[in-house]
């Protein structure tokens, strides 16, 4: 990506109203030199251009916004910063209203968004236009000097900055975010919960088969047993019929047992079938459904599959009710066929009237009945016919206590042990309902028999450790490209300061030829071999050569803007800077003052041929005999300042001679 | 796009040390150099995490 600085208008603030545009046949130059003499405002110019890049200015307290007013002039200031990036427009404009304290953003980007009312910059620039990696382009002696400094760390987050380090921290920390965002909805998100899960499951599957041998063992006794019950009625009954009297009282008994058994079966499928209507269950339940019917709307038709029937009728020629089809009649039946007519809903409504209608007239028949009366009448039957197959019961049984009383010890010895094994296949068929029971959806699976239950909750189970294995497995895996990228940024990080330390000092023997000065390694800052601190020229060579040295092999391209780039230097060191930095950055912007000129400027300009050399000052009563001396048609004049655009006037400019002849 | 050769440098070493594919290096730099042209939202971010996550090798999972 290729940012460059296009220009910026001032007004209304501390520094003079300007309009600086730095394209020279709509190129941005490589350098671009902004002489102001001390005073025009170069660091507040420096200052905003930082706080509309960076939307900073949002959080300034209102005496900050207030102190870049012009004595008492004005109400608003406005600075706009324009910018190509990647060759399109983006600007950004910053109003600071001095009565309310306040700042606000307006900002331009034709191809994306247009005109917004606040700082908005392409989410492509969000990381770049943050007042930490602002500083780094908009470069000042003080931030040179903090590159040697142990406490600061700026080495680092240079490094980091442009050489792309924290692509690798960002990528690590949306790794570690998606597994939280993923796994939010679930509480259970360690081996140990999933262990826990894990446990109680197989817990359950032990309880499951354990319960599966209950049901086999239960059956299997109740099959035996039906065995043993079957062999002892057959011995019961042959002792029994070998008596005469008693076999036909069996005979009777038995076949009067038969027949109620029957009843009772067949009573007991008709019941269940009539209590399967439920306007059967109970009388009221009838009379509501008849009012609800009544209460419906009249009866209309549907009118997508009904008007047609209308259409077709009037060309009839006699009518539904027998009379002939004259004209009025054709008349009458296609105004009135729309008051029938209603939307296709109706056709639901009429259904459930006929429905409610057919279910709960009376029969037509005195001798059928139908609903509740037929429910009652057929619970009376079956409660009948169970009344008679318990009777039946009985007799027989008597029969078999007068044999056990007449002396039978035999029978009664068979009848003891029928007694104790329908009490055990009972208790067995108890069991096995109970473990086939269709189960209540609030029983405990631990303590339940029924396996449906304990089923239920093992397939929750598997459904819940499949979803937490997902998980944690996602955790798992999320968390080792985070460490694999924190660890690759580490050893990303180690190489390139290595790499930088060569060329940094390859280049510092370079510029600093005069005055030997070496970095013995670079940290969290810059330390020097065999001394502590270093000198303002120094640290500001050195500030240069980093800076140079990481935005030479970063992929952005930025715009290095620098306020009075040689100025601390000596003639020597600026010439060999001024050589150095057009090779360094796609764009070089120095705010300079008419002292810095000798030696960097000449050295510039045998390195790059295009060059905008701006000169800015402010209208004074002692610059006011500068005019006479303007290059013609190469000069702006503000309200409160003058902008010359022009090589010669630049190298001449001299404002303290001025200023003394003014005086 | 590209990327400083350091970060692919050290992307690649890190993970044939750490005995993951070689596939896993080249997704997390397709990622990166995506990323490093800002271009990228949440959904294309989780979309190139999940395709290295297809990749990875965890301890446990099976060699084929």
């Amino acid at each position: 990506m290729r940012i460059e600085l296009a220009g910026w208008e001032s007004e209304g603030l501390r520094c003079p109203d300007m309009s600086v545009d730095l394209r020279r046949n709509g190129r941005v130059p490589s350098v671009s030199l902004i002489q102001m003499p001390n005073g025009t405002g170069k660091t507040t110019t420096l200052e905003l251009l930082n706080a509309t890049l960076s939307g900073s200015a949002q959080e300034w307290k209102p005496d900050l916004i207030r102190s870049y007013r012009r004595g008492r002039e004005g109400s608003v200031g406005r600075f706009k910063t324009n910018l190509l990036v990647d060759d399109r427009h983006l600007s950004i404009e910053l109003f600071l209203d001095y009565s309310t304290g306040r700042a606000r953003y307006r900002s331009t980007n034709p191809g994306s968004g247009g005109v917004v009312q606040k700082h908005r910059v392409p989410p492509a620039l969000d990381r770049f236009f943050r007042p930490e990696f602002l500083r780094l382009f908009i470069f000042d002696g003080e931030f040179a000097g903090r590159l040697l400094d142990d406490g600061q760390a700026e080495a680092d987050g240079v490094v980091d900055a442009l050489c792309q380090i924290y692509l690798l921290r960002e990528a690590s920390s949306f790794a570690r975010g998606y597994w939280e965002k993923e796994s939010r909805l679930d509480t259970t998100r360690t081996e140990a919960g999933l262990s826990r899960i894990r446990e109680r499951r197989n817990a359950l599957v032990a309880r499951e088969r354990q319960v599966e041998l209950e049901l086999e063992k239960a059956k299997s006794e109740i099959r035996v047993l039906n065995t043993q019950l079957l062999e002892l009625g057959e011995k019961i009954t042959q002792r029994i019929d070998s008596v005469a009297e008693t076999r036909k009282l069996r005979d009777e008994a038995e076949s009067e047992r038969s027949s109620a058994r029957r009843d009772v079966a067949e009573g007991r499928t008709n019941l269940m079938s009539a209590l399967r209507l439920p306007h059967a269950l109970h009388p009221d339940l009838s009379d509501r459904l008849k009012a609800l019917r009544d209460n419906l709307d009249r009866v209309r038709l549907p009118e997508n599959t009904s008007v047609q029937f209308f259409e077709e009728l009037i060309d009839e020629e006699v009518c539904i009710c027998g009379r002939p089809m004259d004209d009025v009649a054709r008349e009458e039946i296609r105004v009135r066929s729309e008051q029938y007519l209603d939307a296709d809903d109706s056709g639901v409504i009429n259904a459930v009237k006929h429905d409610i209608t057919r279910y709960t007239e009376e029969p037509e028949d005195d001798e059928q009945d139908a609903g509740y009366s037929r429910v009652v009448r057929l619970k009376n039957e079956l409660d009948e016919a169970v009344r008679r197959e318990r009777l039946a019961d009985q007799r027989v049984r008597v029969l078999l206590d007068r044999l056990i009383k007449n002396g039978d010890e035999e029978l009664e010895t068979w009848q003891a042990e029928v007694d104790e094994k329908e009490g055990r296949r009972k208790k067995s068929q108890i069991l096995v309902d109970e473990i086939e029971h269709s189960g209540a959806s609030d029983s405990n699976a631990e303590t339940s028999k029924c396996l449906r239950v304990i089923r239920r909750e093992i397939e929750d189970l598997n459904e819940r450790i499949a979803q937490i294995d997902g998980t944690v497995r996602l955790r798992n895996q999320t968390e080792l490209i985070a460490s694999l990228l924190d660890d690759a940024g580490e050893r990303a990080r180690e190489t390139i300061k290595s790499e930088l330390l060569d060329e940094c000092n390859r280049r510092l023997s370079m510029i600093l030829e005069n005055d030997p000065l070496v970095i013995d390694r670079i940290g969290d800052s810059i330390h020097l071999r065999g001394q502590q601190g270093a000198s303002a020229g120094q640290t500001l060579a050195i500030g240069y050569t980093f800076l140079m040295s990481v935005l030479n092999r970063g992929q952005n391209d930025f715009p290095l803007i620098v306020d009075s780039p040689a100025g601390p230097i000596d003639k020597g060191v600026r010439r060999r800077v001024g050589r150095l930095l057009p090779s360094l950055c796609s764009q070089f912007v120095g705010f300079t003052i008419n002292t810095e000129r000798d030696g960097f400027v000449d050295a510039l300009e045998s390195m790059v041929d295009d060059i905008a050399y701006i000169t800015i000052f402010r209208q004074t009563p002692g610059t006011r005999r500068m005019k006479d001396t303007l290059p013609q048609d190469r000069y702006v004049e503000t309200r409160n300042a003058i902008l010359v655009d022009d090589r010669d006037y630049f190298f001449r400019f001299d404002i303290e001679e001025e200023e003394e002849n003014a005086v | 796009m590209t990327i400083d050769k350091a970060l692919e440098d050290a992307l690649e070493d890190t993970i044939r040390n750490s005995g993951q594919p070689e596939t896993v290096a080249r997704r997390i730099i397709a990622w990166v150099r995506q990323m490093s042209q800002g271009s990228l939202v949440k959904e294309d971010d989780a979309r190139f995490l999940k395709a290295i996550c297809d990749e990875l090798r965890l301890e446990g999972d099976s060699e084929d």
